[in-house]
């Protein structure tokens, strides 16, 4: 097609007087809500100058770069780049000085001149609370003696991190004590490939975060080149930094990645183990492929590793067994085989294996093919919009959901209600029937809460047996009705195992929006709720 | 047949913004827009219009949102067995050459810049759009 063949591009006529009218209501209301905003960024601004806040420099530079984005769009191309100048000025690396911030606000409030009154301020929420638990976590950063100092040592010690700052790559080299993790506040461009590379006593590579004021492709693929794990554009979001020191040293206790080793030789099996939980992954060793499934369910695998020939099955018959259940089609494969001829090769490709080592394995090599692919598989997981199993959202999708529904209820004055619901004694289901009856009952109730509430409804899972329910329009004394409605339909299912029939129940907590509450109050109150259902009896929904 | 633009997801979480860009869209080009104002909400919305035969041809995404952003968004709409396909584009006040970039390189299509003048936006978005389906 050509461009020309498009039936309007020809400029558009006059516009029918009622749009412009309601173009220039859109304008009005702009108009109006920024005095309400400015009175944001300068109550952020404040904190930030204040207490060098986190948040407070988070709330600054999202409303900035917004005001840069709409205030020309609405006819004060002055209020933009007033907007643009402060963004940019927040964007430099380092600490922002408070001289500097106080003429770009004015400039700001010169570039609104607003008649209206200025609304009143809204306060801001406070900082959150940081406990640290446990000692410090060394970590090293070098920073040349030029760069401007802030406060990241500060804020890392309420994460939990001890920061110990380096002005080169020599003297962080020479440093007695080994850190968790290093950051290189450093040009990338000045990174030669491999140079991020730091091994610890144990030969185990120190995971590195870039810090650059580049935003650019070609500096992360300069600091990707010298072995960075890690990308940070400074002036440095705390929370997405600390997040990405949490993941590289796996702090989080659900972090580790998990791993079922199948193999009929303990010896072997025991020596693969030792080299995954070398590299900071917790495994689980099954001897008897039979007992491979109740493994991989116990401990959650995000992978399995098998040996090819085993005396109850071999390798590819243990996949094709996995495939059969419907919570477990996505997950990785290594197989570990001592001959590789072309039919041996054929089979794997058609069990939909991900990957194969020959043996002797070489167990830096295993460390790393398990790491990336167990990795990769929570990545993707974590990508997909719902759950495989259920086909419910899934944990970020749902969260995000609840907060721009919170976001409209408030908009718009209308009710909202947010559930969570926990299978009970799930764990004796599976202990019990097993894993594929467990999955049934969680399918179960899920068809039951996809067909029997309102299509406006969000049903999410929160992983294992939890789910996440939306309710909008709804006041939490009738989301307690018709989820009690639900509890007594679903106890009354009858599932089967074997010639055995058995029945499950489920314990619900339910949170009401109010204003003043957000998503993350919402989220705590269902739970506190669900946790008291659980603790007067189950079986039952409170309200929070 | 030539194909035309016709069907547009708008996501944005400024109230004002989403409603300039529908006015403009709609009735200064002629558009037929659907507005979602998170990522999450955008992904729910696709899926449902998708079952009803609504599948837009083109999506314009704010790059900064809370929660799931732009990118965090296009990354979910890439990895979608059902969306996978949709071109994809920014509208942002991020609009350093690095950062347009960046956003391309993430697989964006094009990206639009804010401010943007409502009577042309409309040909910007056409723009954008027509330069993933020429040969």
């Amino acid at each position: 097609m050509t461009l020309d063949s498009r039936p309007d591009a020809s400029p558009h006529p006059a516009l029918p007087e009622d749009l412009l009218a309601r173009m220039e209501k859109i304008r009005q209301d702009f108009m109006t809500g920024l005095p309400g905003r400015l009175a944001l960024i300068h109550q952020a601004a404040r904190t930030l100058i204040e207490t060098g806040d986190a948040d407070a420099y988070a709330d600054l530079a999202r409303h900035s770069h917004s005001l840069a984005g709409s205030g020309a769009t609405f006819g004060l191309p002055d209020l933009s780049g007033a907007a643009r100048a402060l963004e940019r000025l927040l964007n430099q690396p380092g600490p922002v000085a408070p001289d500097a911030l106080r003429d770009a606000l004015q400039g700001l409030q010169d570039a609104a001149t607003v008649a209206a009154p200025a609304a009143p301020t809204t306060p801001l929420p406070s900082a959150p609370d940081l406990s640290p638990q446990g000692p410090l976590r060394p970590v090293h950063m070098v920073r040349p003696e030029s760069a401007a100092a802030d406060d990241l040592a500060d804020v890392l010690a309420a994460y939990g991190y001890a920061l110990t700052v380096f002005p080169d790559a020599q003297a962080l080299a020479a440093a007695a004590e080994e850190p968790e993790a290093v950051i290189l506040d450093l040009n990338p461009y000045d990174l030669a490939p491999g140079g991020a590379h730091m091994a610890d006593t144990k030969g185990r590579k120190i995971p590195a975060v870039a810090l650059s004021s580049s935003t650019g492709f070609a500096a992360r693929l300069a600091a990707a080149r010298a072995g960075c794990d890690a990308y940070v554009v400074k002036p440095p979001d705390v929370n997405v930094l600390v997040d990405h020191l949490d993941r590289l040293t796996e702090r989080d206790p659900d972090q580790p990645l998990r791993i079922v080793i199948v193999d009929d030789d303990a010896t072997l099996g025991a020596y693969y183990e030792m080299a995954l939980q070398s590299a900071g992954m917790r495994t689980r060793l099954v001897t008897n492929p039979m007992q491979a499934m109740e493994a991989i369910y116990d401990h959650n695998a995000d992978l399995v590793v098998t040996d090819l020939i085993m005396p109850q099955c071999t390798g590819f018959e243990l996949a094709a067994v996995l495939r059969q259940y419907d919570g477990l089609l996505a997950l990785p494969i290594v197989f570990l085989t001592a001959d590789l001829d072309a039919e041996t090769y054929r089979s794997a490709v058609r069990t939909g294996i991900d990957a194969y080592m020959t043996k002797p394995v070489d167990l830096g090599d295993l460390a790393e093919t398990v790491r990336a692919r167990a990795r990769r598989a929570r990545q993707l997981k974590a990508l997909m919009v719902r759950d495989g199993l259920t086909g419910a959202y899934n944990h970020l999708m749902i969260q995000d959901l609840l907060a721009s529904e919170v976001a409209r209820a408030r908009r718009e004055g209308t009710a909202l209600a947010f559930a969570m619901l926990d299978i009970d004694h799930f764990k004796k289901v599976n202990d019990r029937y097993g894993h594929g009856a467990g999955d049934r009952v969680i399918k179960g109730l899920s068809r039951l809460l996809h067909q029997r509430l309102r299509r406006t409804d969000m049903i999410g899972r929160y992983g294992g047996e939890e789910f996440a329910i939306i309710m909008p329009h709804t006041a939490p004394q009738d989301a307690v009705d018709r989820l009690n409605l639900l509890r007594q339909q679903f106890s009354d299912i009858p599932y089967v195992h074997g010639d055995t029939p058995f029945q499950v129940t489920f314990s619900g907590g339910v949170a009401g929006f109010q204003d003043g509450r957000d998503a993350k109050a919402l989220n705590q109150m269902a739970d506190a709720a669900l946790y008291r259902a659980k603790n007067a009896g189950r079986n039952r929904i409170e309200l929070g | 047949m030539a194909e035309t633009l016709n069907r547009v997801l708008y996501v944005d979480d400024e109230p004002d913004i989403q409603a300039i860009v529908e006015l403009s869209l709609r009735h200064v080009g002629g558009l037929d827009v659907r507005l979602a104002e998170s990522g999450g909400q955008a992904l729910a919305l696709l899926e449902r219009a998708i079952l009803e035969g609504w599948v837009p041809q083109l999506i314009l995404l704010d790059a900064v949102m809370p929660g799931m952003d732009g990118p965090a968004t296009l990354a979910a709409i890439r990895h979608h067995p059902s969306l996978d396909g949709i071109p994809v584009a920014f509208v942002t006040a991020m609009t350093q050459d690095s950062e347009v970039a960046a956003l391309k390189a993430l697989g964006a299509v094009g990206v639009i810049a804010k401010p943007f003048d409502p009577l042309g936006l409309p040909g910007n978005v056409r723009d954008v759009w027509g330069a993933t389906i020429r040969p």
